[in-house]
């Protein structure tokens, strides 16, 4: 046999004949999915297996194929599972531990404690008030009344005779300030009361037609059910005045304000329109025992 | 699944597998084992998700794409080394100028028949664009051409 016989099957790479095959599918592929011949590219396909001398292997029954697809929906799942399982394990500790956390920090559960941090404003824990009883100094009895102190006395008469049948003797004004004496005379308009679990609350409004003051009295079993204030702060002024040991907070937003102050454990809220905040801490300074 | 929808699993194998096969094997760098796992892959995961798929979907364009998909997986967990075709020693064997054998080499081209060396004359005689051109002359795609090529390859080697 000649040299040359041995050669010509040689000179017909197959390597070449791959790659210019390989370069035709590539051309192919490189084309959008909506272009692509598919038919063309398993023709490519089906070349390139036979010149690398290989063989398209039997297909595997479809049972096999659908037992793992079968086996692999199942670990999918077990993994879904999983990973909520982990996901909801790990909030419910963060949770816990911040709860944990706000208990010892704020002596309330995180849902309390994050209620209370977003509402603006801030809260009167009313029960921390110091109680003191009203010492005043002893003045020099005088004959003269004054118009605020006589419309006062006109005032608390009327809710005092109201309180004392539900048995409660609460604080009472004496005196209205100026800008409430001098302005016409205050009428009840309404009074209302109402027996809670742990409290008896009284509701007078009175008003001389410009001016009206709404006086609440809640009238607490004992200190410790005094409840927290809040006090929505965002428009509201606020003043802050100690008389006799106890705090009397005032709010005012626009024409409107509020007086808030303690008596052991009786809360007076005295809510304003077109009073001052002084002159409603001034009212509120009044208030002392009723003698009946 | 019911026996008709296995039934219908089992057409779409029968009709796909040695198509799907043949892409893997080529993307692959003419890898059979690998190939082989990577089409079985390729319609575990088709069957995974056979019954969200649409009734109009296409099947086929589906099964190309997840085959794209599972060839990157393996390559990116299993790199391979690429040969260039310059570096291949079966090539730099092959003269860079040469003719289609002259007769001297007619005992063992004598065992062709005519078309045969028309056809290796046409593959010899011409580089990749023009052998497209002669393939079409001849009524056949570029593979056609190279699959008989490469059987009268396999014919010669037979008989030498």
């Amino acid at each position: 046999m000649k040299e040359t016989d041995l050669n010509i099957a040689d000179m017909f790479s197959d390597e070449i004949m791959l790659s210019d095959l390989r370069q035709l599918l590539d051309e192919e592929m490189s084309k959008s999915e909506k272009e692509r011949d598919y038919d063309a590219i398993k023709e490519i396909t089906a070349a390139m297996v036979e010149l690398a001398d290989d063989h398209v292997p039997e297909p595997p029954p479809a049972e096999t194929i659908l037992g793992k697809a079968a086996e692999k929906k199942r670990q999918k799942f077990g993994m879904t599972v999983r990973r909520w399982a982990t996901a909801l394990s790990a909030c419910f500790i963060a949770v816990f531990a911040l709860n944990c956390y706000t208990l010892v920090t704020y002596g309330e559960n995180i849902i309390e404690a994050v209620l209370k941090r977003t509402r603006s404003g801030f809260t009167l824990d009313l029960s921390a008030e110091p109680s003191t009883p009203v010492t005043t100094e002893p003045t020099e009895p005088s004959n003269e009344i004054t118009k605020g102190q006589e419309m006062a006395q006109q005032m608390a008469k009327v809710m005092g005779e109201y309180c004392w049948k539900k048995a409660v003797y609460p604080y009472l004004p004496t005196e209205l300030p100026e800008e409430m004496a001098y302005n016409g005379v205050f009428e009840l308009e309404e009074q209302h009361y109402e027996a809670l679990e742990d409290s008896k609350d009284f509701s007078f409004t009175f008003t001389n037609g410009e001016q009206y003051i709404r006086i609440n009295i809640e009238k607490y079993k004992s200190p410790k059910n005094l409840p927290e204030v809040c006090i929505p702060s965002d428009n509201y002024e606020v003043a802050d005045e100690v008389v006799n040991g106890t705090h009397i907070y005032a709010f005012t937003n626009g024409p409107r304000v509020t007086a808030v102050f303690t008596r052991y454990s009786t809360v007076y809220t005295l809510s304003a329109y077109n009073i001052s905040a002084d002159g409603i801490i001034k009212l509120a300074e009044s208030f002392m025992p009723y003698e009946r | 699944m019911t026996l008709i929808e296995q039934e219908a699993c089992n057409k779409i194998i029968q009709t796909y597998y040695k198509e799907i096969y043949s892409y893997c094997f080529v993307k692959l760098n003419y890898r059979h084992h690998s190939a082989e796992d990577c089409t079985q892959d390729v319609f575990v995961i088709f069957f995974q998700k056979y019954e969200k798929l649409d009734t109009t979907d296409n099947i086929r364009l589906w099964l190309y794409r997840t085959a794209d998909n599972v060839i990157k997986a393996h390559l990116r967990k299993n790199p391979t080394t690429d040969v260039s075709i310059e570096d291949n020693p079966e090539v730099m064997d092959i003269p860079a100028e040469s003719s289609f054998p002259d007769d001297s080499a007619d005992s063992q081209l004598d065992i062709l028949t005519d078309e045969e060396r028309k056809l290796l004359e046409a593959y010899y005689d011409t580089d990749y664009g023009q052998r497209s051109a002669a393939a079409k002359k001849m009524g056949l795609s570029l593979a056609a051409m190279y699959q008989r090529v490469h059987k009268i390859k396999n014919k010669l080697r037979r008989n030498r």
